[in-house]
């Protein structure tokens, strides 16, 4: 690992500053808050940046609310702060126990959720747990703002749709109805998800049937990706019908999925553990609509 | 990791044979092939390949041999460098074949090549998707460039 090159460092304190210095200095420009996957990249020399902005100074940027069916988490909010978040626990319990399973201590402790977004890791946990809530970033630049859907954000492994002069200020996640029932997998041998699974069942008339399924694989294609096929067989299904047929419904994911070998496995064995994890998490959130509480064990894998 | 694609050219294989000797003109449907230079007239040639996978940006001074020219159906060239500040390693086999079809010919691009160092370890996925990008568009720009006015 060769030493950091020589970058300015800028420490704007209103997201206004660090979005004009983003236009200022363009794709010489990084953006630092948690520095956890950033460092790495500079360390290894892989990214060469003539200065960074440094927006953890900025105070908007680190807010969280919740309101009106929304939850709303600023950029710079590190996965210890919504793991703790008092507003996020009330708001959508699954993903405050979703950070407190991200990578480790040290990365939830510094780490942020913009930054995990905004680099756009194929092995993270968060992008694909909110595009479940239909999460929205904001993306700021000089004077003007817009919202983009993750689907369209996350365009490939560490790329995204955010261009060089603009600031990702926060994620919007749309809460889940009433007695909703959640469950995120994810499997993995090293510090980064092999393959995690989100799956929400909302009810329709009766508590225990599926009005609408949300059900999103991520670490396994080229990005995370909702799986409307799988979610449209779900619909309808009783909690109890629903895991009968959860074997099915995982076979019919493993063909919707798009699998790429990487360091994590082969395309095979992705889509084989695609069809087992999403089995597995229908059928967790199948027990949960159904009242009941089980434990989940299986090895290597955390389930929220 | 391995690349292959055809593309159908409105032109007779003697004018893709041409083409694909105009250096300036291939280079300019290379994305992120900059500064190439004849070292040894059809034989050795350099140049500079700048990649960018968001926040990730290389810069690979290549080395490009042409091992085989078969006139004008099958040349065959090997482009290796290294990224002495990333420490990225690249080395490739590329083979290009032409074909007469109904409408012009087919050129057929196969490219059989590694990346080692630490870029290898982002993950072969990337790397094979960023590679399949720049072939699709090199594909894309030759056609647009052959193209009768």
């Amino acid at each position: 690992m060769s030493g950091l090159r020589p970058f300015a460092l800028h420490r704007p304190r209103s997201a206004e500053e660090a979005s004009r210095l983003l236009a200022e200095h363009g794709g010489d420009a990084m953006v630092y808050a948690g520095g956890t996957e950033l460092l790495v990249l500079l360390k290894a020399g892989l990214a060469r940046p003539g200065c960074l902005v440094d927006v953890k100074a900025v105070p908007s940027l680190a807010s969280i609310e919740a309101g009106a069916g929304a939850l709303r988490i600023g950029a710079t909010a590190r996965h210890r702060d919504v793991e703790r978040s008092p507003a996020v626990r009330a708001a959508c319990p699954l993903v405050a126990d979703v950070a407190r399973h991200v990578a480790n201590v040290r990365v939830r402790s510094v780490g942020t959720v913009g930054g995990n977004l905004a680099f756009a890791d194929p092995h993270s946990d968060l992008a694909t747990v909110f595009l479940t809530l239909d999460g929205t970033v904001r993306l700021e630049a000089a004077g003007a703002a817009r919202d983009v859907p993750l689907t369209d954000f996350v365009r490939g492994p560490y790329e995204t749709s955010r261009r060089d002069d603009e600031l990702l200020t926060e994620v919007r996640l749309a809460l889940w109805p009433a007695g909703t029932a959640a469950a995120y997998l994810k499997f993995g041998v090293h510090e980064r998800p092999t393959l995690g699974v989100a799956v929400a069942l909302s009810p329709n008339g009766a508590p225990d049937r599926v009005g609408a399924a949300r059900i999103a694989v991520g670490c396994v294609g080229p990005r995370p990706t909702r799986l409307p096929a799988v979610e449209a067989a779900a619909r309808g299904l009783d909690a109890a019908e629903l895991a009968r047929r959860a074997g099915e419904l995982g076979a019919l994911a493993a063909e919707a999925v798009d699998p790429v070998a990487d360091l994590h496995g082969a395309a095979d064995y992705k889509r084989d553990m695609t069809r087992v994890f999403v089995q597995r998490a229908l059928t967790l959130a199948a027990a949960r609509l159904a009242g009941r509480s089980p434990i989940v064990l299986h090895p290597h894998t955390v389930a929220v | 990791m391995q690349i292959t694609r055809e593309v159908l050219l409105p032109v007779s294989a003697d004018v893709l044979w041409s083409f694909l000797w105009d250096v300036p003109r291939v280079v300019a449907c290379l994305p992120g092939c900059v500064d190439a230079a004849e070292v040894e007239p059809q034989r050795r040639y350099r140049a500079r390949m700048q990649q960018r996978v968001g926040p990730i940006s290389i810069d690979v001074p290549l080395d490009v041999e042409i091992l085989e020219a078969d006139p004008p159906r099958r040349l065959v060239l090997k482009a290796s460098g290294r990224d002495r500040l990333v420490g990225a390693e690249i080395a490739m086999r590329v083979t290009l074949a032409c074909a007469p079809a109904t409408a012009g010919s087919m050129l057929r691009i196969d490219a059989d090549g590694r990346v080692l160092g630490k870029l290898g370890a982002l993950g072969h996925g990337v790397i094979q998707r960023k590679a399949e990008e720049a072939v699709a568009e090199f594909a894309a720009r030759a056609a647009r460039a052959v193209a009768p006015a």
